[in-house]
């Protein structure tokens, strides 16, 4: 193993022992220049011509212009070819990754007036209710159980004087998504691999976030945490295991006889191998001790944000002090603490009507894999069907490639703990969430970081830069193309393959149910009338062609709820299939919202109609007869009902004779219950806490051989941790 | 306007958590006082709803507050120890070309002695 290395990736005058790298003639990087900028008109430039309403439901590609499909090959082929340079040109990879970025997670901001995906302004409306009164109310909705990023952002909104959050809720995929990248870099820089593989990994991790959960929302927040999290515990509570490492039994003279095909590939996957990940950097002890703080920080905030992620953080905290690529031990029981004492204290009302329902949905793995899979599939349009197969296709594809990717570096001696535990961890939460279908779509989300840079391994294993000169005497096959300049142009090529194929697909099911996913000025004009007709609480009437039990009654078509959330309640009413023009059972449920007390409405919006006639393949033309018996309705002489509002997008009527506007209840806050032994437990809980990090922060300061001295605190501990338990127990079995 | 007021609500805090972490890389201070910043600025919110005090003001207050105590905390420190004269250099610059075969390998009884002692 004489050979000197040379590394090719050092800028010149690095070093004196690395010579300077080939020099790139200016006509390239002109070329990749222009390349860049003629993808990056071709894509935006023919998007002001696009008409929306030819959309099939294929979603958003059924419109696309072709110019812009080419400009999106255009700008990913110039990023390959950057990748295919002999050095790495840090300001323009990032330049191309920033356009990339706006282009493939922006390009609805160009073709919509307004932001799109419903949901988004759910999550408007819970933050409008925060900055509002201030407070929460737990029975409105599951989602103030966990209020933080809502306080959060309504902090910051109310701070610059922002009232208006559209334009937030607009910009917020693709700034969320470039903040992901931030996090990234952090985790991508321990690693022992190339530039090629590092910078096709940040390409990847974009491009294969097709999952569309970046929107303003708490789950994008807290993800953003966890990459936080698990960035700062890579790169600087990394176990210094793998200096200590030695060849043992493994290398011994016994081992060595170990011949045949069975012990090949027992040493190909578990001989010495180098580490995955370079040397951890050295800091100082207080330096840690921050870090540790601001850890602890990140697992307070994440907790209160969202109910999923902290399990994830626990999760590869977890992990990683298994694989031993951690030196925080005692994190992972902090993490859960904090969690579990969320959970038991800040989520009662949550917990408390649900308990026979989470126990019984607890282990109910194969449910979960077969809801989350295949019922998704079920009874919609064979377009819908179509762009899910697609789903389920890129995720299996990227998850292959990544097994072969961690293959393929294992082949070259190398092991990729830190990525392989980090791709492992998601699958824990399969059973454990009352997530119903959603819970695959996270697992691939959270898998996400360390899959594509697995992916990228495939196409770039190397750990360093190969040696450029080789000895010219042995002759190898291809030699031309695996040595000197061109050595690089065949993994390129095949990375700019999947590349491609990644971005379209991305392109196709990122957007692909755009057809009911947009949301368009009518629909928020329409509820905006609804409140200004009615003061007082108002009962929504919808059109759904299948039992919306499924969806909690409320229309996630529409953008409800994005103002004055409290004062809306929805009715769903099942479409008559045989007569369209049946409007009576539309009008009983508005008498019966309006014999409760509040301002009936009967709500159709063309993203509502599209969604039926693909999801629950009603008819095409039920929706335009349903509207006309319903203005027939309106225009009889002495109607019910009268049309409040309506154009060519969205339709609102409402009952005439309105019940007289009833109060509103006000904020309920979080909904916090006690039991006996809640104030034992509200000490204790801090008391542990504080234990535990005083005890990560004397372990951060004792020599690795001597952690017989956390016994004082470990011994200090137990007790507390099992007074703890026992609360949480007890708040279980007797708050009902 | 009200991005570069956005913008100033998180310098602050980071700005402040920055001067904590003078033993680390540029690249990697600069990530995590972002995610300092963050986390204290929807600290300050999550705790004002929890306990029932929204109010801005006061969480503004409270924030420029936890960024000065930072800030201070870091000068004091600094002032008390001079700064340390860069870290000892690596034993392995070459970075991303190191093996398992250029790494010395101490035994586990070598690195037991008093390897620690260095640490800070």
């Amino acid at each position: 193993m004489n050979v000197t290395v040379r590394a090719a990736g050092h800028p010149e005058g690095r070093s004196e022992s690395t010579p300077p790298a080939p020099r790139v003639g200016r006509p390239v990087l002109f070329g990749i220049i222009g390349l860049m900028t003629l993808g990056t008109l071709l894509f935006w430039v023919p998007l002001r011509n696009v008409d929306m309403d030819a959309m099939s439901g294929h979603g958003l590609i059924s419109v696309l212009p072709v110019a812009t499909l080419i400009g999106a090959a255009a700008l990913v082929l110039a990023f390959m070819w950057t990748l295919a340079l002999p050095r790495p040109r840090v300001l323009l990879l990032s330049l191309q990754i920033l356009i990339l970025l706006c282009s493939l997670h922006g390009v609805t901001l160009a073709l919509e007036p307004i932001a799109r995906f419903p949901t988004s302004w759910q999550t408007a409306g819970l933050i409008e209710y925060v900055m509002r009164n201030g407070d929460v109310s737990w029975t409105l909705d599951a989602r103030f159980s966990t209020p933080g990023f809502f306080a959060f952002m309504a902090f910051l909104a109310k701070a610059v004087g922002q009232n208006d959050l559209e334009p937030l809720l607009r910009w917020a995929p693709p700034v969320i998504n470039l903040l992901y990248l931030v996090p990234y870099v952090l985790i991508l820089r321990v690693l022992r691999a190339t530039w090629r593989a590092k910078w096709l990994a940040a390409f990847l991790f974009l491009a294969a976030n097709w999952v569309g959960q970046d929107y303003l929302s708490p789950q994008a927040f807290a993800y953003l945490l966890y990459l936080f999290f698990v960035a700062i515990l890579v790169n600087w509570f990394r176990h210094h295991d793998e200096r200590l490492q030695r060849p043992g039994r493994r290398r011994s003279g016994e081992t060595r006889e170990r011949t045949g095909g069975f012990w090949r590939v027992y040493n190909w996957l578990f001989s010495v191998k180098d580490p995955g990940e370079l040397p951890a950097p050295q800091v100082a002890v207080r330096q840690q001790s921050i870090l540790l703080f601001l850890l602890f920080g990140l697992i307070l905030v994440g907790t209160a944000a969202h109910q999923l992620t902290p399990f994830l953080m626990t999760a590869s905290c977890a992990g990683l002090v298994v694989a031993r690529r951690c030196s925080l031990r005692g994190l992972p029981f902090i993490a859960g603490i904090v969690y579990a004492g969320w959970i038991s204290f800040m989520t009662v009302g949550y917990w408390v009507s649900r308990k026979k329902e989470l126990i019984d949905s607890i282990g109910d793995l194969l449910g979960n894999l077969t809801q989350s899979t295949s019922g998704r599939i079920s009874n919609s349009s064979p377009q819908i069907a179509d762009i899910q197969q697609l789903r389920i296709l890129i995720t299996l594809v990227i998850v292959t490639l990544a097994v072969a990717g961690l293959l393929r570096r294992r082949a070259r001696g190398i092991d990729d703990r830190v990525a392989l535990v980090l791709m492992l961890v998601p699958f824990s939460s399969l059973g454990l969430q009352n997530y119903g279908g959603e819970i695959a779509l996270r697992i691939y989300f959270f898998m996400l970081p360390a899959a594509c840079l697995l992916v990228a391994y495939l196409f770039f294993p190397a750990p360093f830069d190969a040696p450029a000169v080789r000895d010219p005497k042995i002759r190898i096959r291809f030699g031309r193309l695996r040595t000197g300049p061109w050595r690089h142009v065949p993994a390129v090529a095949a990375a700019s393959l999947f590349a491609l194929a990644l971005t379209g697909g991305f392109l196709t099911v990122r957007y692909g149910n755009e057809k009911f996913e947009q949301v368009r000025e009518s629909d928020i004009r329409a509820f905006e009338t609804m409140l200004d007709v009615h003061r007082g609480p108002i009962g929504v009437v919808w059109l759904t062609g299948e039992d919306a039990a499924a969806t909690g009654g409320n229309p996630n078509t529409m953008p409800w709820g994005f103002r004055d959330w409290e004062r809306f309640q929805y009715t769903p009413v099942l479409a008559n299939r045989a007569n369209p023009g049946d409007v009576t059972p539309i009008v009983t449920a508005m008498q019966q919202q309006a014999a409760g007390g509040a301002g009936a409405f009967f709500i159709t919006t063309r993203s509502n109609e599209d969604a039926q006639v693909l999801n629950t393949s009603l008819a095409r033309d039920y929706a335009t007869r349903m509207r006309a018996a319903l203005d027939a309705a309106a225009s009889q002489p002495a109607p019910k009902i009268k049309k409040v509002f309506g154009d060519r997008d969205a339709a609102v009527y409402g009952l005439v004779q309105q019940p007289a506007p009833a109060p509103v209840p006000g904020p309920t806050g979080l909904g916090l219950r006690s039991s006996p032994w809640t104030p034992a437990g509200m000490v204790y809980l801090p008391v542990l806490l504080g234990v535990l990090l005083a005890r990560e922060l004397r372990r951060l300061r004792l020599p690795p051989n001597d952690l017989r001295r956390l016994r004082p605190l470990t011994v200090l501990a137990t007790p507390l941790l099992l007074s703890v338990v026992a609360v949480i127990v007890e708040r279980f079995i007797v708050i009902k | 306007m009200k991005l570069l007021l956005a913008l100033l609500l998180l310098v602050v805090p980071g700005t402040a958590f920055w001067s904590l972490l003078r033993g680390l890389d540029p690249v990697g201070r600069l990530v995590v006082s972002i995610a300092a910043a963050i986390v204290l600025i929807a600290g300050t919110a999550q705790t004002m709803l929890i306990l029932g005090t929204w109010s801005l003001h006061g969480g503004l207050i409270a924030l420029g507050a936890l960024s000065a105590l930072l800030a201070l905390s870091g000068r004091v420190h600094r002032r008390r120890q001079p700064p340390p004269a860069a870290l000892p250099p690596r034993p392995v610059p070459a970075g991303a070309n190191v093996t398992r075969q250029d790494l010395r390998l101490p035994h586990k009884e070598e690195a037991e002695d008093d390897d620690w002692l260095f640490k800070e």
